[in-house]
């Protein structure tokens, strides 16, 4: 006796299973992650995870057990003892501290994972359900897209105090920041001038692309821009390259992420709603040998304000 | 107010009227009596802006938490507030150093834990952690100087300008931590969707300095 139960739910419990429906229909199947896992998975880990601590408790055998302040790891760890290529999606809670009230909160995610091989289809497949994520979510979307190994490239040759320095003033997005820091710094002009660019390389694909080309200085960039090009060209024949923006400011931990990352915003939210990439470092780290992209897209907000 | 006007929070007092009168340079005034008022908001349909006055301590959390569009605040209050917003620009007005100070002539007692009073607790804490030096900070309002003063702390963090009440009460600059001045910051998200409005702002802003 199914009833119809649509006007009980409320606008993200809608979200939710409209989310679901999408990604089942691009084949994913749904995963139920453990309610607790085992603490170290997140202290071996814990740039993954990020700032802030970790909910643990002891359980009956001794064992240090963890409210989960992420999915991710636990999924993709899941995926690889069971091997092959796996197309996962959960919707789930995680426990993590909110860098605005430090304080714990329960945050309601919904997300998938492709854990395997990794090819230039499903990256397209992957920003593909990333952005119709957000349509679903918002009629006024973006979704910022960024490479880690672009930019990564240029800080080779640079100290660790230098390179944390620009990094940073990179994300503030900070052209001030950056010649401050470049300032006294005994790097080649041709560099610095390079890094000055990095602050302003967000926007559109067609004014990014070209501004990006003059940054290269390795076969490694050139091969991760004719990608990005491949990429936004896909979208464009898509009809979806309205809503989608380089931003070489989104950085993250390379020790995880190793191709695109991006981020998704909705107009209605003050945050970031949206966020994933490519994470084989990830997939290495807990002993597998693939690939693995994802993404997650946070509830919780919505339904207080969209 | 229009909905759609962008709103930018200004800090109450000396700074903010200065910023304001740099905006009503590019032709962002708002036509009203912006000093001496008790209005804390102002408009100008006309160009599309919205104003708030808030406490300079208060503009980074208007701006992180989308209230504001944009914002204008010290560096100092950044880098102890850990704000996640864009720091668009260096307005350079209200420049000061972040610095510790000391009674002069103070020689540190390696064998002691040190005490530091501060307004700035996370930055005398980051300070000291990445000189690996264990300290207990002292959380104080306001004349920080007294502390060092009357015995209540070894060393104070707090900003500096001129040095004359440093000196005045006998105490002298031992390091700086950070130089400071005024700041654009921008939220995160009205900077993807505002980003033609913002990024004018800047650039009209940038030409007045």
């Amino acid at each position: 006796m199914m009833q119809n139960f649509m006007n009980i739910l409320n606008r993200s419990e809608l979200i939710e299973f409209a989310l679901r429906d999408i990604y089942e229909k691009a084949g994913f199947s749904a995963v139920r992650p453990v309610k607790f896992e085992r603490a170290e998975l997140y202290i071996d880990n814990k740039n993954f995870v990020g700032s802030g601590g970790i909910i643990t408790f002891m359980d009956t055998d001794g064992q240090l057990l963890s409210l989960k302040p992420d999915v991710t790891l636990s999924v993709v760890k899941k995926a690889l003892s069971a091997g092959g290529c796996q197309k996962l999606y959960y919707s789930d809670e995680v426990c993590r501290m909110s860098p605005v009230s430090r304080k714990y909160e329960a945050i309601r995610q919904i997300g998938l994972e492709h854990i395997g091989d990794i090819d230039r289809q499903s990256t397209e497949e992957i920003i593909t359900l990333a952005l119709k994520s957000l349509k679903t979510i918002s009629d006024d979307y973006i979704l910022d897209i960024s490479h880690v190994g672009f930019i990564s490239d240029l800080f080779k040759g640079l100290e660790k105090p230098l390179r944390d320095a620009v990094f940073e003033n990179v994300i503030l997005k900070s052209r001030h920041g950056i010649t401050g820091v470049l300032e006294n710094a005994e790097i080649a002009d041709s560099l610095k001038e390079k890094l000055l660019i990095l602050p302003g390389l967000h926007g559109k694909f067609s004014d990014i692309l070209p501004q990006a080309e003059k940054l290269v200085i390795s076969a490694e960039m050139e091969n991760i821009l004719t990608d990005l090009k491949a990429l936004y060209n896909y979208l464009v024949n898509a009809g979806l390259s309205k809503t989608a923006r380089l931003d070489f400011g989104i950085i993250n931990d390379l020790s995880y992420y190793s191709g695109i990352i991006f981020r998704g915003y909705v107009k209605e939210l003050s945050s970031v709603v949206l966020s994933g990439g490519r994470y084989d470092n990830l997939v290495r780290k807990l002993g597998g040998t693939g690939g693995a992209m994802g993404f997650a897209v946070k509830l919780n907000e919505i339904e207080e304000r969209v | 107010m229009k909905n759609n006007n962008l709103k930018i929070a200004l800090p109450k007092g000396r700074m903010g009227n200065k910023v304001y009168t740099m905006f009503s340079k590019i032709g962002l005034e708002c036509g009203e009596t912006f000093n001496d008022s008790r209005k804390l908001v102002f408009h100008n349909d006309e160009r599309k802006v919205s104003y708030f006055l808030v406490k300079p301590s208060d503009v980074g959390i208007y701006v992180e938490r989308g209230a504001a569009d944009i914002g204008v605040i010290g560096k100092d209050i950044l880098i102890e507030q850990q704000s996640d917003v864009f720091e668009l620009l260096d307005l350079k007005l209200g420049k000061c150093s972040l610095s510790v100070a000391a009674l002069k002539g103070y020689v540190p007692d390696t064998s002691k834990r040190l005490t530091v009073a501060t307004k700035y607790v996370n930055t005398a804490k980051n300070y000291y952690a990445c000189l690996g030096q264990e300290v207990e900070v002292i959380k104080l309002g306001g004349s920080i100087e007294l502390a060092a003063c009357l015995g209540l702390a070894n060393t104070i963090v707090d900003i500096v300008e001129s040095g004359a009440t440093i000196r005045e009460n006998g105490l002298e600059v031992i390091a700086e931590i950070a130089l400071s001045s005024a700041r654009l910051i921008s939220n995160k998200i009205s900077f993807k969707f505002k980003n033609r409005e913002i990024t004018k702002i800047v650039g009209e802003l940038e030409k007045t300095l």
